[in-house]
This record gives structure tokens, sequence and C-alpha cells, in this order.
């Protein structure tokens, strides 16, 4: 059984380019959790093939041509816009829906029904237990939380590097971070600073190239490309992500026993109580009129304000050798647990059954 | 008050310079619908009220260059409403939208023809000032048609799943080709059997979608096929990586000198007609098509097609050529391979047969019909 997986956006479903196409805004997210379950499938001993162009292979022929055979399926891990149907075959959608409410009835460019789409699909597969519930309660059946299958989890004893200069926090940025989420990381870290000098805080941005020079004092940008060398160097991954949001990198410091400073309450799957630093967030201080999403759909999703931001880096760096370690312990085994073989394996499982019973 | 039926024909595409591809399959439909004694057409063109012997002028020259004389000065089209009360007949007045529309309904029923909708599932194949304007309120202009013509089941299909149109509403109106057989058997007499250097024609303008990089990814990975035959691209220079680029960016400079790789840039119905007769054969490698007339050209040219397997290209193949992957260069080069054997067996003129037969099935007398039913279902074309 062979599962065709879509992950291409906008340039790169372009072939024989002679230049690479730029990177659309989310994209690093959507390659990432796309090679989570590419490595997954291919674990459990199912062959992947990875198709540019889903939707082009509707005759029979075709489905011949690409080498298609009974049984295969096809797993889409793109935006919602981007998403395109396998014609012939048992579609999987893969969802990463971060907002709490669930979505309306409403189009989103250029499908002026997104959830009829959804509905159409053999199974949506979500990233995250908060995503499958908020698809759930938008009346959706056949959604199944499937976990990214992040190797190395639950292996040994995390580390916790006695640091010489200063307390490291490490931010990791999505594509194009606006003010609403630089400026409170940047304003928060810095009145950090201004009460305990001895803290720096590494600002990964995605993409290649030279970074820009440093934010303030105290604040580098760095580029995101080489996360686990990244986090080699940090004592604390400071998230102040979307509580809903299929995070990787925070995934990826839980296993590799970094301590979190994240928000612990919300929607989100990780981190829970105990297995992190907890960064408060109050729906109160969410300013929709800066959220052009939340306006049309009446969507929600919270940051942390400033100060929050300065309580929560000055908390972590008060924290002593054990209390950090005791974090980032609990913090690896509820991602070792949630994102091992055996978790995605199960998700995988009820999928399949979705795929079996399909029919067009 | 007159007996005749009102047809409203918005005949945007004709206002072209030459007509090829869309313009043409507007111009046969019009061809047609202007015979209809019962009918009474009236056409618009760009908001205003084209007087109906303008559109024979251009239909008869195929060239939309006389439309837009006068255009200025005509009525604009919100005149036709109140022409048809004034005449009673608005209540049963019929309109076609050969291409955009407006989003909101004016007629008693209400058509539309849809080609391809690349501009959503494919957007990168288009420049992104195109897309944005083709798609702002494309699902209203769905949704306000009571039916929609598919040029393919492709097309019918990307309706459906997009818009979750019932299929009902939905007719397919294949195509039929215009090539011209004289002209193209003039060519062959011409020829009369003397021997032609053979080289493959890649017909199709210079843009993504059309995908020329796969013939020349394929020809730089197996060098040895430009020992064998020429390949000649012809069609305009769109947009996008232009062609010397492209070529450039495959080392394939000279080639290019030498004259195995040959770029004609635009070619005109004749010449396209000449070089359909005298190729070995035809490559389609497009990426994504609503239906691919010049498939449907060189099959009834006698020429034997290679063709992506993309979209709609099947039907209108169907078992009559060598398909391959346009994402895979070697399927491509298995799809040469093919012909090649074919070629030497002899095996190659039993397809070419097949394809002229199945080329002559499609005909704009079809087309013309299934949009006729479907205007007017239920009343035998109106008639």
């Amino acid at each position: 059984m062979t599962v065709f997986v879509s992950d291409a956006l906008g340039g790169e479903r372009l072939p024989f380019r002679a230049a690479p196409p730029s990177p659309l805004p989310g994209r690093a997210g959507w390659a990432a959790l796309s090679a989570c379950y590419r490595d997954g499938l291919a674990a459990l001993g199912l062959a992947v093939s990875r198709v540019q162009r889903p939707e082009i292979y509707g005759a029979e022929v075709a489905r011949a041509v690409r080498g298609v055979r009974a049984g295969d399926w096809h797993l889409a891990v793109t935006p919602l816009a981007h998403l395109r149907p396998f014609h012939g075959l048992p579609d999987v959608f893969a969802v990463d829906w971060p907002y709490a409410e669930p979505p309306g009835p409403v189009g989103l460019p250029p499908f002026p029904d997104v959830l009829r789409l959804l509905r159409g699909a053999a199974a949506v597969a979500c990233p995250t237990a908060a995503a499958a519930r908020g698809l759930r309660a938008a009346g959706l059946a056949r959604v199944v939380h499937l976990p990214p299958y992040v190797p190395g989890g639950g292996v040994g004893a995390p580390s916790t590097r006695a640091g010489t200069d200063g307390v490291r926090f490490l931010a990791v940025l999505p594509e194009g971070p606006g003010p609403r989420d630089l400026d409170p990381l940047v304003e928060g870290f810095a009145m950090a600073r201004a009460r305990c000098g001895d803290l720096r805080l590494a600002v990964a941005l995605p993409g290649h190239g030279p970074p820009p020079g440093p934010l303030t004092a105290g604040v580098d940008v760095v580029r995101a490309a080489d996360l686990p060398g990244l986090l080699d160097g940090a004592d604390f991954l400071l998230s102040t992500a979307a509580p809903g949001a299929s995070s990787l990198p925070r995934i990826g410091a839980m296993l590799a026993g970094v301590p979190l400073v994240a928000p612990v309450a919300g929607a989100g799957d990780h981190p829970g109580p105990g297995e992190a630093v907890p960064l408060a967030v109050h729906p109160a201080e969410v300013r929709a009129e800066e959220e052009p999403l939340a306006r049309r759909l009446a969507l929600t999703l919270p940051r942390p304000a400033a100060a929050a931001v300065r309580d929560a880096v000055l908390a972590a760096a008060s924290l002593d050798p054990a209390g950090r370690a005791r974090i980032a312990g609990a913090a690896r085994r509820a991602a070792g647990e949630a994102h091992g073989l055996p978790a995605f394996e199960a998700g995988l499982r009820e999928i399949e059954a979705h795929v079996r019973e399909w029919a067009p | 008050m007159t007996d005749r039926t009102p047809l409203v024909v918005d005949i945007g595409p004709l206002r072209e310079t030459h007509y090829t591809g869309i313009p043409n399959v507007v111009a046969e439909i019009c061809d047609r619908l202007l015979l209809e004694e019962w009918l009474d057409p009236r056409f618009v063109l760009d908001g205003r009220w084209v007087a109906t012997e303008s559109v024979r002028r251009c239909l008869a020259a195929r060239s939309g260059l006389g439309l837009a004389e006068g255009l200025a000065d005509r009525p604009g089209a919100d005149a036709i409403p109140d022409d048809l009360r004034a005449a009673g007949t608005f209540d049963r007045a019929v309109a076609l939208f050969t291409d955009h529309r407006p989003p909101r309904r004016t007629y008693a029923r209400e058509g539309k023809i849809v080609y391809d909708l690349s501009m959503i599932l494919a957007p990168e194949c288009h420049p992104a000032g195109s897309v944005a304007m083709y798609t702002a309120d494309l699902a209203e202009q769905v949704a306000c048609s009571d039916v929609l013509f598919a040029i393919s089941e492709a097309t019918a299909r990307d309706l459906v799943w997009i818009y979750g149109v019932p299929p009902g509403r939905v007719r397919v109106a294949l195509l039929a080709s215009t090539v011209d057989l004289a002209r193209a058997g003039r060519v062959r007499d011409a020829i009369a059997g003397r021997p032609v250097e053979p080289f493959l024609l890649v017909l199709g303008s210079i843009e993504p979608r059309k995908n020329a990089g796969l013939v020349l990814e394929w020809v730089t990975r197996h060098p040895e096929v430009l020992d064998e035959v020429r390949i000649v691209f012809a069609g305009r220079q769109a947009w996008g990586e232009t062609f010397a680029s492209m070529t450039d960016a495959h080392g394939l400079g000279p080639a290019v000198a030498g004259g195995r790789v040959v770029f004609m840039g635009y070619v005109d119905e004749s010449l396209k007609a000449a070089l359909l007769v005298g190729a070995a054969g035809l490559i389609y490698p497009s990426l994504f098509e609503g239906f691919g007339l010049p498939l449907l050209d060189a099959m009834a040219t006698g020429t034997p097609v290679l063709s992506s397997v993309s979209t709609s290209m099947p039907e209108v193949v169907g078992d009559c050529g060598y398909y391959f992957d346009p994402y895979e260069p070697t399927s491509l080069h298995a799809a040469y391979l093919r012909l090649r054997a074919d070629r030497a067996s002899g095996a190659v003129d039993g397809l070419v047969a097949r394809a002229r037969r199945r080329a002559s099935a499609f005909t704009y007398d079809a087309t013309y019909r299934v949009v006729l039913d479907g205007l007017f279902p239920g009343c035998a074309g109106g008639r």
C-alpha cells in the first residue's frame, strides 16, 4: 500500500524551474509536519510517494501512469487554501485548526465552503487533539487525532546545563511574524532584563541568509534552519505561540529536554501543567482589531502581554537546576508519549479504518 | 410581441484579434445560434450591446478587430432588459455567458461556460493579477448560473469538488478541432513522401502551465534524443521564465545554436497545420488543461501524440496516444521509446488511424447541441 503525500505549496508545484520559488508564509511549519507524518508512515512499513499536484490524476489512465494501485490513499498536509483532491483515491486532509472556536460554514479563499470539502474527505487528520475537538464541534465526522511522529522522545534523562554566561532563552517564531508576535516578546524580555541583567534571548526566524542585527540589548536574531543546534545553546524555549496550534519547535524542545516557558492553559495539547514555566494568557488581552480572521470568524488567538512575558522569564531565570530538570523531565515524558510511534500508529489505524470504508 | 425567444450572449472572448482556443469555441457556437430562426440573439461585449451585423462580420473574419469600432457609442448592456420588456419577451429571455459573467442574475435562465479552474487549483500557473481578477467573484458567478457548461469531465469534476455544484447543473460540452485539414492535405501533397528530417513538435505558449521545461529536462538527461530528432517549440512567449533562460539553465545553448532545439515563437494557423503534418509527433506536456485542443488537432492531422496524462487530456486522447506524467522526465522518455518502437514496427499507423477516427467524433455540432439543450431544457432546443 502506498500513501501519496501532497505537501507542496504555491510555486513549489511548478516543476523544472531555473530559480527556486520563494517559500510561502507558514511553509516551514507544514514542511516539518509533513516530514513527521512521512517518517511515521515509513516507520510503520507503508510506502510513501510525494505528489506535487494530486488533482491532475483524475483519469483512470492517469492514476495508472502515476503508479496508483488498489488500496492506496492520499494524505494532504497543507494549509486549507492549498488542499487538493486526488480524484479516485480516498483523501485524508491534515488540518491544524488552531482556534478555540470551531470553524463556521464560511469560505476561506479560494474555497467558498471549506467544511464541505472536509466533509467529503475519507478522514481529517489533526495534529493536535485540540484541533480535532474543534472540527468535531463543527459537525465533522471522521476526524482523527494524528499526532506528528517525532523520533527520539523519552530516551535517557534530560540534561541541564550549568550556565556560566547567564540564562539563555530561545524563541522560534513563525514565518512573517508581525508586531503582534514580536512586540510583546521583545518588550517583555527587555523588562525582565532590566530587573535581572544576566539574560539573553535569541529570536529564531525562518528562512536563510544573514539575520538582521540585534533587536534590542540582549536580544539577537538568528535563523531557525538548525533547530537542534539552537536548542543545544538554550536553557529555555520561550514560546508565545497560540496555545491551540501544533508547534513542532515546542515538541522538539520538550523531547530535547529544554524546558519551556509557555502558556499551559487553553486548548493546546502541550505543555500541560508542570511541563513548563507557565506564561499567563488572558482572553481579555485579545485585541480583535489586530486579528483580521478574528473579525471575520469571531475567532480568538490570544497572545501573552509583555508583562506576562516579563513575569514568566523572571520565574524561569530564578529556577534552580533541580527545578529546571523537574520541568524538563515531565515535558520530555509527556512529549515522548504523545509523539512516539505507538501514538502515531493508533491514529493511523483509525484513519485506515475510515479509508477502508470510503466510497466515492 | 415576437415569437422568437430572446438569447443574450456575452461574447467577451471574441474581442481577440486572432481566433484560436477559447475565441474559436465561442465563434463556433455563435455561428450556429445565428442560424436559428426561432432565436432573437442579442450580443454583449464589454458591457455594450453589440450590433448583430457586427458580430456576423467578425465571425466571418475570425477576428475581433472590427468589434471594437464604435463600441463606445453602442447602448449599454442594461438597455437589453428594457428593450425586451418593451417587446414583452423579457420573462422568457435566456442568457449565455461565454466567459466572465456578472455575479447577479438578470434573465429567466442563465448559463455560463467554464473552461477550466486552474486559476483556483493551480494559481501558480498564472500571473497573480489575473488570478485575483478571475477568481474575485467566481463563486458568486457559479452560484447564480442555472447551468454550467464544462468543456470536459475534468472541469465538471472540479466544479463539483470546489463549489459543490450538483452534478445535474453541469453539462459537459466537449470541444472539437478546427485545424484546416485541407491545408494540411496540401502540405502533405507538397511533401509527397519526400524525407523530412524528423522533429517533435511542442505546441503551446511559453508559460509555467504549458510546462516546456519538462521537455528541456528530458533532452538534457537524454541528449541522444537530439541525435534522432529535432525538438521544435511553437508558441508565443507568454509569461514567466523565457525560453532562452530555460535553455540556458539546462545548458542547452549548443543544442539551440546547432538547431537541434528550435523556438519558433507564435505560429499562425497555416504554419501550425504545416508543422503538424511534418512532425514525427506532438509532445504536449501541459500541467493542467480544461480540454487540450492541440492534441485533437494533431490527432485529426494524423500526427501521433505524446500527451501529458493530466486533467482533461485523457478524455481527448483516449487510447490513441502515448501518455506520460508531466512531472516525470523518465515517464516522457518511456513514452518516446514506445512511439519509436511503434514506428519501427509499423504499429503507429494503426494508432494514427484510430486517432483520426476518434478526433472526427468530436464536433462543434455536438458542443452546440449540449449548450442549446442546457439553455432550453426539455423543449428540444427551444424549437
